[in-house]
C-alpha cells in the first residue's frame, strides 16, 4: 500500500488514557500522493477492533453519526449500503459501496457513490495493524481518504470537515472495542 | 365529525406524550409516523400548489399577509370538515381534487406526485385528510369566502374539547412535579413594595389571582424529521424567589417571596438523550443553584448585584448539565440510553447535544437564559422583542471565540463549527469541545402592562416565521379564543394549560408545518394578560 512512505506529521494529540489502553490521534498528510490520513493507536484489542471495522453492513455499531444502515443486495465486494445520518449534521443520507475487504491484511475499502453531504468521489481505506508499544500489545488504525474539494470550499476546509468526522468515528471505535473487551465478547469473523 | 377529532387529536396527544412521558412507545411511534406522513404530504402539497410556494417566498411579509394567512389557515379546519363529509374513502374524488388545481400542461406532474400521496392516504387516512386541506384552500376562497368564515364556529369546538382533555392530563403531571420540587408551603405576600402593591391591586383586584398558575399552552410535533428530539418542560410555581433576587434592596431584609414559573424548550440533535436529560433535571438543578445564590446573597447582606446572581445560577446550572451528559463528575447517574451507542460512563453519546431556552416568569420580571439556536420572543405593545439571541457560528463574536480556541467555522450547507454543527453553543456535543460551549446568555426584563404574550420555540418554528408573525398570530388566536368562548367557556380555572394559549401554540405548530418547516417544532405560548381572565367572569 505504501501507506508509510512520505508521511509528514502535522499534529499529535492525546485523546484519552484508560487503564491498560492508550489512545492517540495522529494526523498525517502525504504531500506526494495528496492523500490524507487519520491514524489512531489504542491498546490490546486488535481482534475486537477489526471485528467492528469490517462490518460493512453495520456501521452504526461504532460510528456515532449513523442512525440506520440498509444493505442493497448481498454482502460481497461491490455491495452497496444506504446509510441514514443522525440529525444535526449537514447530511441525511450517504450511499456507500464496498470496494475491498481483506481479513488477512485487515483492510477495508469504501467509496461513497451518493448522498446529500457534498462529498464527491470520496474514497477511503481503513487498515488495522497489531503493534507493540512500550512492550504492550496494541492496535493501530489508519484511515486514509481522497475526496474532491466542493465548490465554495477550500482544501483545508474539506479536510477539516472530513477529519472531524473520521476522528469522531475512530474515537468511538476505541470506546466500543474497549467495552467489548471488558465484557469478554468478540463477534465471530466470517471468512 | 369523528374523523376530525381523530385528526386533530394527533398533535395534542404527541404534545402530551412529550410533556408527560406517559404514552406507550408503540402509540407514540405510530403517532410520530402519522405526523411524518402528514408533513410529507404537506411538502407534496407545496410542490403541487404554486400559490402556497409564493406565500412561502413572502415569509417576511406585511401584517396584511399575516392576516391573510390566518384567514386561510382558519379555513383549513372548515375545509377539513367538509372534505371528510364529502369524500370519506373515495380516492377517485382525490384525483379529481388534485387535477382541478392544475392546468392540462401540468397534469402529468400532478399524476406522478399524487400516487404516493394517495398511498399515504390509504395507509393513514385521517392524517392525510388533515393535510389535504391546504390544497383546497384557494378553491374554497374563490368560490365562497364568506361561507368559509361563517362556518368557522362549529369546526372550532372539537379542538377545544381536546384542549380541555390535554389540560386535565397535564394537571396531574404538574402536581406531582410541584410536589417533589417545591416542598415549601405556598404563601404569597401581596404588599412587597408600596408601588408594587398599588400596581398589582389595580391589575388583580382578586388577591387569589396571585395564586393562580400562568396562562400557558404548548405544542410539540415531529414534523419532517425521522425522530422526535425536541423536549418541552413546563413547571408552574416551581419555586419561590426572594426579593433580594428581584431588586437591589440592600436595606430591606424582609423574607418576602413571590412565585416563579419555569418554561423551557430543548431541541436535541444527534439523538434525544441530552434533550430528555435536560427535560428531566435542568429545573431541579436550577433550583439548587438559585438557593445557593440566595444563601450567598444573604451572607453578603445583598451586596452582590441580583442580576449577576441569576446569570451565575444559570451558567452553573447549564455547565452542570453539560458535565452530567458528558460523564464528568461524581454525580453521574449512569446510562440513560440502551444499545451499543451509549457509553457506560456517560448519559449520552458524545455526538448528541441540545439547545436550551429557559424562561422564568415571576410577578415582576421575566428572566431568560439561552444556549443554542432556539429562541424566546416577548410581544409587548404590538412589538416583537426577542429576549434571546441565536448562537450561530457566523455570529461575529461567536466566530471570533471559536477561532481563538483553535476551531474553524466552515460554510457546509450553512455555517457550521468544523463544517459539522450549525450552532455555536449547546449542552452536550462533547466531540466539539472546546469550540461548542454550554454557557447561556441571560437576559432579565421587567414586566409591563402592555405585555401581551411570551413565545418559546425551537428553530423548527423560527426558520419559517419571523418574530413579528409568530407574535401577531399567537395573540390573535388568544383573542379569538376569548371572543368565541370567553363568555360561556369553561369557567373553572384549570391548573393545567390555558385553553386560549394552548390554541395559539397548536396553531403556530400547524402554521409552521404549512410553511414547510423541515424540523421538529416545539412551541410554548404564555398569555401575559391576566386581565382577560377577569373579564370572562362577569
Amino acid at each position: 500500500m505504501g501507506i508509510t512512505i512520505g508521511i509528514q506529521c502535522l499534529e499529535i494529540e492525546e485523546i484519552s488514557i484508560c487503564d491498560g489502553m492508550f489512545c492517540y490521534l495522529v494526523d498525517f498528510v502525504d504531500v506526494k500522493e495528496k492523500m490524507n490520513y487519520c491514524l489512531m493507536w489504542f491498546g490490546y484489542f486488535p481482534s475486537q477492533v477489526w471485528s467492528l471495522v469490517r462490518r460493512f453492513d453495520q456501521p452504526q455499531k461504532y460510528k456515532p453519526f449513523v442512525s440506520r444502515c440498509i444493505m442493497q443486495g448481498d454482502l460481497g465486494i461491490g455491495s452497496v449500503r444506504e446509510v441514514n445520518v443522525k440529525s444535526g449534521l449537514p447530511a441525511t443520507t450517504s450511499t456507500e459501496r464496498l470496494e475491498q475487504l481483506d481479513d488477512e491484511e485487515h483492510i477495508l475499502g469504501i467509496r461513497i457513490v451518493g448522498g446529500d453531504h457534498r462529498l464527491r468521489n470520496y474514497s477511503s481505506i481503513i487498515t488495522v495493524h497489531p503493534e507493540v508499544i512500550d512492550g504492550r500489545p496494541s492496535t493501530m488504525v489508519i484511515e486514509s481518504f481522497v475526496v474532491d474539494v466542493p465548490d465554495g470550499n477550500t482544501r483545508d476546509e474539506t479536510c477539516y470537515f472530513v477529519e472531524a468526522l473520521i476522528r469522531c468515528n475512530l474515537s468511538s471505535l476505541a470506546d466500543v472495542s474497549e467495552r467489548m473487551a471488558v465484557q469478554g465478547r468478540t463477534d465471530p469473523i466470517n471468512h | 365529525m369523528e374523523e376530525i377529532s381523530s385528526s386533530v387529536a394527533v398533535p395534542f396527544t404527541l404534545g402530551v406524550g412529550n410533556l408527560i412521558q406517559k404514552e406507550s412507545a408503540v402509540t407514540t411511534h405510530m403517532e410520530i409516523t402519522g405526523l411524518k406522513l402528514m408533513a410529507n404530504t404537506a411538502a407534496a402539497a407545496l410542490m403541487l400548489n404554486p400559490a402556497v410556494e409564493c406565500l412561502k417566498e413572502n415569509q417576511v411579509g406585511a401584517a396584511a399577509l399575516v392576516s391573510e394567512m390566518v384567514i386561510e389557515c382558519e379555513s383549513n379546519w372548515v375545509l377539513n370538515e367538509s372534505h371528510n363529509q364529502a369524500i370519506k374513502e373515495d380516492e377517485l374524488m382525490l384525483a379529481v381534487d388534485f387535477q382541478s388545481l392544475h392546468s392540462s400542461s401540468s397534469q402529468s406532474v400532478a399524476n406522478g406526485k399524487s400516487d404516493p400521496c394517495r398511498e399515504e392516504a390509504a395507509a393513514l387516512k385521517s392524517s392525510f385528510s388533515e393535510i389535504d386541506s391546504p390544497i383546497m384552500i384557494k378553491v374554497d376562497d374563490d368560490v365562497d369566502g364568506k361561507s368559509g368564515i361563517s362556518e368557522l364556529c362549529p369546526s372550532m369546538k372539537p379542538p377545544v374539547e381536546e384542549t380541555v382533555s390535554v389540560a386535565m392530563d397535564i394537571t396531574s403531571e404538574d402536581q406531582s412535579g410541584s410536589d417533589e420540587s417545591d416542598p415549601k408551603p405556598s404563601a404569597v405576600l401581596l404588599d412587597q413594595l408600596p408601588g408594587e402593591s398599588k400596581t398589582w391591586r389595580t391589575g388583580n383586584p382578586n388577591a387569589l389571582e396571585l395564586n393562580s398558575g400562568p396562562l400557558w399552552g404548548c405544542s410539540s410535533i415531529c414534523g419532517m424529521r425521522q425522530e422526535m428530539e425536541d423536549a418541552i418542560s413546563v413547571k408552574p410555581r416551581l419555586f419561590q424567589v426572594s426579593s433580594q433576587m428581584l431588586v437591589n434592596d440592600h436595606v430591606n431584609e424582609n423574607e418576602k417571596q413571590s412565585l416563579a414559573h419555569f418554561f423551557a424548550v430543548y431541541d436535541g440533535h444527534g439523538g434525544l438523550q441530552v434533550a430528555n436529560y435536560c427535560q428531566e433535571r435542568l429545573h431541579s438543578k436550577l433550583i439548587e443553584e438559585i438557593e445557593t445564590a440566595q444563601s450567598t446573597s444573604a451572607e453578603t447582606n445583598g451586596r452582590g448585584d441580583w442580576q449577576d446572581q441569576w446569570k451565575k445560577a444559570f451558567i452553573n446550572c447549564f455547565q452542570k448539565m453539560d458535565d452530567d451528559v458528558g460523564g464528568i463528575g461524581a454525580s453521574n447517574r449512569g446510562n440513560n440510553s440502551g444499545g451499543s451507542e451509549s457509553n457506560i460512563k456517560t448519559v449520552a453519546p458524545e455526538t448528541a447535544g441540545s439547545t436550551a431556552v429557559v424562561a422564568i416568569l415571576s410577578q415582576t420580571h421575566i428572566i431568560v437564559a439561552n444556549c443554542g439556536d432556539s429562541r424566546t420572543v416577548l410581544y409587548r405593545g404590538k412589538e416583537a422583542m426577542p429576549l434571546s439571541s441565536d448562537h450561530k457560528p457566523n455570529r461575529e463574536d461567536e466566530w471570533a471565540r471559536i477561532e481563538a480556541a483553535g476551531g474553524r467555522v466552515i460554510h457546509w450547507k450553512g455555517y457550521r463549527v468544523l463544517g459539522v454543527l450549525a450552532m455555536s453553543r449547546s449542552i452536550g456535543d462533547r466531540y466539539l469541545k472546546p469550540w461548542v460551549i454550554p454557557e447561556p446568555e441571560v437576559n432579565i426584563v421587567r414586566r409591563e402592562k402592555n405585555d401581551e404574550c411570551l413565545i418559546l420555540a425551537s428553530d423548527g418554528l423560527w426558520d419559517v416565521m419571523t418574530n413579528e408573525e409568530a407574535c401577531e398570530v399567537a395573540n390573535k388566536r388568544i383573542l379569538l379564543w376569548h371572543k368565541k368562548f370567553g363568555d360561556n367557556g369553561p369557567t373553572g380555572r384549570s391548573e393545567g394549560a390555558d385553553p386560549a394559549a394552548q390554541s395559539a401554540a397548536e396553531y403556530l405548530t400547524k402554521l409552521a408545518i404549512h410553511r414547510g418547516s423541515q424540523d421538529n417544532i416545539s412551541v410554548i405560548v404564555i398569555d401575559l394578560k391576566a386581565q382577560r381572565k377577569i373579564k370572562r367572569k362577569p
